[in-house]
């Protein structure tokens, strides 16, 4: 059914895999297979919890940014209104926030990299479990950009001005371990007991899981 | 520049500095320690990419000094006329698109520290000191602290902070959250200009400003505005990136 992502469903929760290893990028294939399955598949699934991770060694590298920008100048050249351009491209920021509206815990279980739009979509997440050997960050004002999918709102919605700041203007990746202090991740494990603890937390989290608990407004 | 105004402009560079200046402690006489008019003249300039407020001397600011908020407090009308004004001062310095650190040596209480966490960096030396002595003159912060402290830091700390009006010293203002940075140098402006050249010295103007406008918009709006604007904001810089 997917090309470059994975669903299956074990015990009632649910697994979410981006699987286009070995870094897992998102292209345009990604943000369609995203969509169908926000929509059609994680509503209506009868899961208590899910856990987004990546294939192999690392979540995801993020959004592949010749080819998005590539997509906008087109789309900017073809209609000349930046707001049409940007009502298609918003659709991706507003189904990966509509993660928050899932009455169920949703787990991103990190690992490797997990970058730009990856971390983007990781912090839409309800929970966030890092193996020791992840590497956060937003790095998209280093190439004149900046968090173009949820990053800029999500971010400051769990963390103080400065850290908002220092994360998305500096630009430069942190571990784990700078994120637990800064309180922008959950927890952090060994990597090989990354799928297993972010399990466990599941089933923690299902059984005392309101929606209120969600990270939303 | 008015009379009561305790505030000087400077620029090094692309960044501004506001100095507090009134004596050792830099008592602020008015909530109006700024004219709002030689701040939007000062901010309204396209090449500035940040703004540091610090005191002169060893301290940042003590506040309203007793004998000054008594003889304010002689005409209601004014007294509150005075307050709004100075409301007005610290929403504008908040909502400013570009980043302002507070660099704070020394004594940083009440109407002080009400400026530093309107802030959106706070950066503290060794020495500093924190408190909300206002509790003990049966008052409470008057310019939007408590609002800012219970976004900040929560309920639990805001209660120890205002209601006790206890000090508290650096390093544990670091552990609640009211200090973003200790400095590793003695004077905090110094860590204050490393931080604020690192942040901004490689980043465009346009940049700078539209991170910022994103991040207050993620505390102010609802958030399918916010992330329309946001991917706005995106598709612009791409559009110039493409370009360029």
């Amino acid at each position: 059914m997917f090309k470059v992502l994975n669903w299956h469903i074990e015990d009632k929760i649910g697994f979410l895999q981006l699987n286009n290893p070995p870094s897992n990028p998102m292209g345009s294939l990604f943000f369609e297979e995203f969509y169908w399955w926000r929509t059609e598949i994680a509503e209506k699934a009868e899961v208590k919890a899910i856990i987004i991770y990546g294939n192999g060694r690392h979540f995801s590298s993020g959004a592949v940014i010749d080819d998005l920008l590539g997509i906008i100048s087109r789309s900017h050249e073809h209609c000349g209104d930046i707001k049409k351009v940007s009502e298609f491209l918003n659709i991706n920021s507003q189904i990966f926030y509509s993660l928050k509206d899932l009455d169920i815990p949703v787990i991103a279980a990190v690992n490797g990299v997990c970058l730009g739009s990856a971390f983007e979509l990781a912090l839409c997440a309800d929970y966030i479990i890092c193996s020791s050997k992840a590497v956060l960050g937003l790095p998209e004002t280093t190439f004149g950009l900046m968090p173009g999918c949820t990053g800029t709102v999500s971010l400051p919605k769990r963390v103080s001005t400065a850290v908002a700041i220092e994360i998305i203007l500096s630009g430069n990746t942190f571990s784990p371990e700078k994120a637990l202090e800064w309180k922008v991740i959950n927890k952090i494990v060994p990597s090989k007991i990354l799928i297993e603890s972010a399990i466990d937390i599941a089933l923690k989290l299902s059984s005392s899981f309101t929606k209120e608990l969600k990270f939303s407004e | 520049m008015g009379k009561s105004t305790i505030a000087n402009w400077e620029k090094q560079g692309n960044i501004g500095i506001i100095s507090l200046s009134n004596g050792k402690e830099n008592y602020l006489i008015e909530p109006e320690f700024i004219d709002i008019n030689d701040l939007k003249n000062w901010t309204n300039d396209n090449q500035l990419k940040g703004i540091i407020i610090k005191g002169t001397g060893r301290n940042f600011s003590a506040g309203a000094s007793l004998s000054d908020l008594v003889s304010l407090a002689q005409n209601k009308t004014m007294l509150s006329k005075k307050i709004s004004s100075g409301k007005e001062i610290l929403d504008y310095i908040e909502n400013l698109e570009i980043p302002i650190i507070a660099a704070i040596n020394g004594v940083c209480f009440g109407g002080g520290l009400e400026i530093a966490l309107a802030c959106h960096i706070r950066i503290a030396s060794k020495n500093a000191l924190f408190a909300f002595p206002e509790s003990n003159l049966g008052l409470i912060p008057g310019l939007g602290g408590i609002y800012r402290i219970i976004q900040l830091l929560g309920q639990h700390d805001m209660f120890d902070l205002i209601l006790s009006a206890d000090m508290v010293n650096t390093e544990n203002a670091k552990q609640i959250g009211l200090v973003d940075y200790i400095s590793e140098s003695k004077d905090a402006f110094e860590s204050a200009i490393t931080k604020i050249t690192n942040l901004t010295h490689d980043r465009s103007i346009e940049l700078i400003q539209y991170v910022m406008k994103a991040i207050h918009n993620a505390k102010k709006l609802d958030r399918t505005e916010a992330l329309k604007i946001e991917t706005e904001l995106f598709c612009k810089l791409a559009i110039q990136v493409k370009k360029d």
